[in-house]
């Protein structure tokens, strides 16, 4: 689907978008946002306008645009970590992940997330030893034998291909490890409690460029299991490891398209700006 | 080519002129101001460290001489037969009371209408006070009258029998207004049936007429207590023979104690003879008149240097000796067949108590009775006293005694044990408020609750404590004992208090006074805890409580504990409100009732202090142990705090 918008006519005010076409994603829709608006203050302001846009099932869907254009915001919609701020709310639109509008009443934030994971952009492992961090998932689940966290811990951390680096050490405290190591722990930690779809905000934006290697190799193996949505400055990162890219401009959806078609052939000129490096 | 270099402009980077001070500029006076008012608090904290150790450890030689002079005059061995007596005595209270109990319960349900009696004789009494008193003046007007006769005499007759049956009316009406209910001081409720006996004799009595039953239910008692009297004629001679049983014991001890308490004066003396003979050598030197001068002369060469001599001072108490061991022994042996002769069982339940009691009483008495007569037969003036001794009687000492005529002692344990008491009695009550709240504020509560709590805890700082001190005695302490008497509450230890001052209410207060204090250093250590671990819990899928329990409170935790140590140090170290409000008993706790001890009086370090050093001379063996008392003080707040630093470094937040 590519998504065809008035610059314009947009910012003069326009009240719906244009209808989203027909495009060249393939696959089952795992997250689909219909006209989408987010405010920070109360709808004073819209930090996204009017989003529409299909996510499909166990690909790489990668978010890319400048600062403050709203990419990060509208990654944390999918979770509803924007909850925690005061005055912050969606504002028009809905989000249904698996066909079930994630606002609705009967929706349990707490089991939402439980489906929808994240990894940060900064690592952020508890002050717990690597077990305790990635058991701590399964843990307030309510998974008390020993037996089976031990499994668990062993196949995320393989999963997160950490296995093979601290199998030795797993009660040794988490930030004995590297920075790449922490982020893939990070990442360890969101796949322990299985979820569907795996929202990564910049993940590699505090990493070497070694360590970011990894981690990409490692979102391009998670792709089979997982649906990864995934922000990103780098355009290269974006175009070596999404299998779709939406780009993002003040808040709006400019142009949503797979990778390979988005960085060759561009539709809009911003677009095509952007990924030329002409500004952003 | 010739060269060239640019010159010209070279003094832009020269040194100024302008201000100058022997070769110092602006900027290095501005450097050594700061400097110098950070050196100057530090210098002043080395000061007041090296005054208070200087002053504070001259009291250890100072308070061994104290020590020796107690022993070389005797007086231990006077201690020794103190302690006898004393442990007698308490056996003997025991035996006494358990004798009295049962004679009074004899008429123990009679006694109970007797009271009743006489309260509701009060109620009545004063509910009819006017009418009463318009009574006794008539009376004495037609009294006056008596003499004069004639009408006026009539008239005043008239006039009191008028008065007095107003009066009697409104006693009917008093009596009628009295239910059981308003019983108060009376522990034994009567049935309806004997309350409306009572006080129909009552109101009889105080109309003036005669109540036989008021007076049948008297003669019964006490020919009650009489018959038990008699009953337990053996028990009661036994009580009585046991406290006669003390008095030799205790007249040898008053002999030796005058004799002793006069050589502990001559040693005082001895003592201030060379300041003495100074002074008067002084004054001479000053003096112009030469006679006066001559007599100070005369004095101040008169004044005796010399010390007294232990052998001289300790022979009275060496020929007393045997006669002391002889007499300790008969004692001891009458005390045993004394006790053998109580019946182990009669027939007031409070009495059986203390009896079924008594064996173990006993036997401590015997073991102590035992080690004093060890520790008197091996006494001897000549036992050397080393410094050590000087150490640990003052550290581990249960005695606190000064300004006394016989023998001042300065033993730290009940001050110390009541400042870790109340300090402990603070801290589990703060913590979990002052934690909680700091949890509630940083992550639970909206801005809006946040700007109203947070700035409130933090305002109980300002109070000053001389304010709380004041609150605890006028409000605190009664509603404390109100509350203790309550009935449900009865199962708490130490309940109902005693004291309306004691170690619970200074706790209470203090627990307030630390809250700001704990609540502010672990609202900070929690909002040190980063964002992000909040946000991964919370993605992971785990409720708010979860994340605080699991994730931040652990992370906090160094903070926390260290926030618990400090305000554990500023609780002991507080003073206004413990001299105002603990009780200011200084004895060590009585252990024996458990948690009991909670609702004692006590005295704390910090009271002590603030409560002696106004009325002690300067330089003194007492002035010193409050400068000890002091130190230690100064020691647990050095430590407190430097653990509560260590705590923070070694465990604290890494990222």
């Amino acid at each position: 689907m590519v998504i065809e918008m008035n610059q314009e006519t947009a910012t003069l005010g326009k009240e719906t978008p244009d209808e989203p076409v027909i495009g060249r994603i393939k696959g089952k829709t795992m997250i689909e946002c219909n006209d989408v608006s987010f405010s920070y203050d109360n709808g004073k302001t819209n930090t996204l306008d009017h989003i529409s846009l299909d996510i499909p099932e166990k690909q790489v869907t990668a978010f890319i645009g400048p600062s403050g254009c709203g990419k990060s915001t509208f990654l944390r919609c999918f979770n509803r970590m924007n909850d925690l701020i005061d005055s912050a709310r969606i504002t028009s639109g809905s989000i249904n992940i698996m066909g079930q509008d994630i606002h609705a009443p009967e929706v349990d934030v707490i089991e939402l997330r439980k489906q929808v994971g994240m990894v940060f952009q900064k690592y952020n492992p508890f002050p717990k030893s690597i077990y305790e961090n990635v058991s701590y998932g399964p843990r307030i689940q309510g998974v008390r034998d020993k037996k089976e966290l031990d499994a668990i811990v062993e196949r995320s951390l393989k999963g997160a291909a950490l296995w093979d680096e601290v199998k030795d050490r797993l009660n040794s405290s988490a930030f004995g490890l590297s920075g790449g190591q922490q982020q893939r722990l990070c990442i360890a930690r969101a796949i322990a409690v299985q979820p569907h779809v795996i929202l990564m905000d910049e993940p590699c934006s505090a990493l070497d460029p070694i360590a970011t290697a990894k981690v990409e190799e490692l979102i391009m193996e998670l792709r089979e299991k997982y649906t990864i949505v995934i922000v990103t400055h780098s355009m290269q990162q974006a175009s070596r490891i999404s299998d779709n890219t939406a780009f993002f401009y003040l808040g709006k959806l400019i142009e949503y398209d797979t990778t390979k078609t988005l960085f060759s052939t561009p539709s809009q000129k911003q677009t095509e700006d952007y990924i030329s490096g002409r500004f952003g | 080519m010739s060269k060239t270099t640019v010159n010209g402009e070279a003094k832009a980077f020269r040194k100024k002129g302008g201000f100058n001070i022997l070769g110092k500029g602006l900027q290095d006076l501005i450097r050594y101001f700061f400097g110098g008012n950070a050196m100057v608090a530090i210098v002043v904290l080395v000061l007041i460290s090296a005054f208070l150790a200087k002053e504070a450890f001259f009291f250890f030689p100072r308070h061994l001489e104290e020590l020796r002079a107690y022993r070389e005059t005797g007086q231990e061995y006077v201690g020794y037969m103190d302690a006898e007596l004393k442990a007698h005595r308490k056996i003997t209270s025991q035996v006494t009371q358990a004798y009295n109990l049962q004679i009074r319960e004899a008429a123990g349900d009679e006694l109970a209408l007797l009271e009743v009696a006489q309260e509701l004789k009060g109620i009545i009494r004063s509910a009819a006070e006017d009418e009463g008193r318009a009574l006794k003046a008539a009376e004495e007007k037609a009294g006056v009258l008596e003499f004069v006769g004639g009408e006026a005499l009539e008239v005043a007759l008239a006039d009191v029998a008028a008065k007095r049956s107003a009066y009697n009316e409104a006693l009917q009406k008093a009596g009628e207004g009295v239910f059981l209910d308003n019983l108060e001081r009376s522990e034994v409720k009567p049935s309806a049936e004997d309350f409306a006996k009572v006080k129909r004799s009552v109101v009889r009595t105080l109309s003036g007429e005669e109540s036989p039953w008021l007076t049948e239910l008297e003669a019964s008692i006490s020919a009650k207590q009489a018959a038990a009297a008699a009953k337990y004629g053996e028990f009661g001679e036994a009580v009585e023979s046991l406290v006669a049983a003390q008095s030799p014991l205790e007249n040898l001890w008053s002999e030796l104690r005058t004799i002793t308490a006069e050589n502990r004066s001559a040693v005082e003396k001895a003592q201030t003879a060379p300041r003495r003979k100074k002074a008067l050598e002084d004054g001479a030197r000053l003096t112009d008149d030469p006679t006066k001068k001559a007599e100070m002369l005369a004095r101040a060469a008169a004044v005796d240097l010399s010390a007294p001599n232990p052998e001289a001072m300790t022979e009275a108490v060496y020929a007393k000796r045997d006669e002391h061991q002889a007499i300790r022994k008969q004692l001891f042996a009458e005390t045993e067949s004394l006790l053998k002769s109580i019946p182990q069982k009669v027939a007031s339940k409070q009495s059986n108590e203390i009896l079924d009691d008594l064996p173990k009483v006993a036997e401590k008495f015997e073991k102590q009775f035992a080690h004093l007569g060890k520790q008197a037969a091996a006494w001897s003036h000549q036992d050397k006293i080393g410094m050590w001794h000087s150490v640990t009687t003052f550290f581990l000492g249960t005695e606190w005694v000064t300004n006394s005529s016989w023998n001042d002692v300065y033993g730290l344990m009940p001050l110390f044990s009541g400042s870790c008491m109340i300090a402990l009695i603070a801290i589990f009550i703060a913590v979990p408020f002052s934690v909680a709240s700091a949890i509630y504020v940083n992550q639970i509560a909206g801005p809006r609750e946040q700007n109203l709590i947070k700035p409130t805890i933090e305002f109980i700082q300002a109070i000053p404590s001389i304010v709380l001190g004041f609150f605890g005695i006028v409000v605190l302490g009664d509603f404390l004992r109100d509350v203790s008497q309550w009935e449900v509450l009865s199962w708490i230890p130490g309940f109902p208090m005693q004291e309306r001052l004691n170690a619970l209410n200074a706790g209470l207060l203090l627990a307030f006074m630390s809250i700001p204090t704990i609540f502010t250093l672990a609202e900070d250590a929690l909002n040190n805890v980063p964002k992000a671990y909040r946000d991964a819990s919370l993605a992971l899928g785990s409720t708010r409580l979860q994340t605080i329990l699991k994730v931040i409170v652990p992370t906090a935790l160094s903070g926390i504990v260290a926030a618990v140590l400090l305000g554990f140090g500023r609780i002991i170290g507080e003073t206004m409100v413990v001299l105002l409000v603990a009780g200011n008993k200084i004895a060590m706790p009585e252990f024996s009732e458990g948690l009991g001890i909670l609702t004692q009086p006590t005295h704390t370090m910090t009271g002590i202090i603030a409560q002696e050093t106004g009325e002690v001379e300067q330089g003194s063996l007492h002035w010193r142990a409050l400068f000890m008392v002091g130190m230690v003080l100064f020691t647990i707040s050095l430590v407190l705090n430097s653990i509560a630093q260590q705590v923070l470094k070694r465990y604290g937040n890494k990222s």
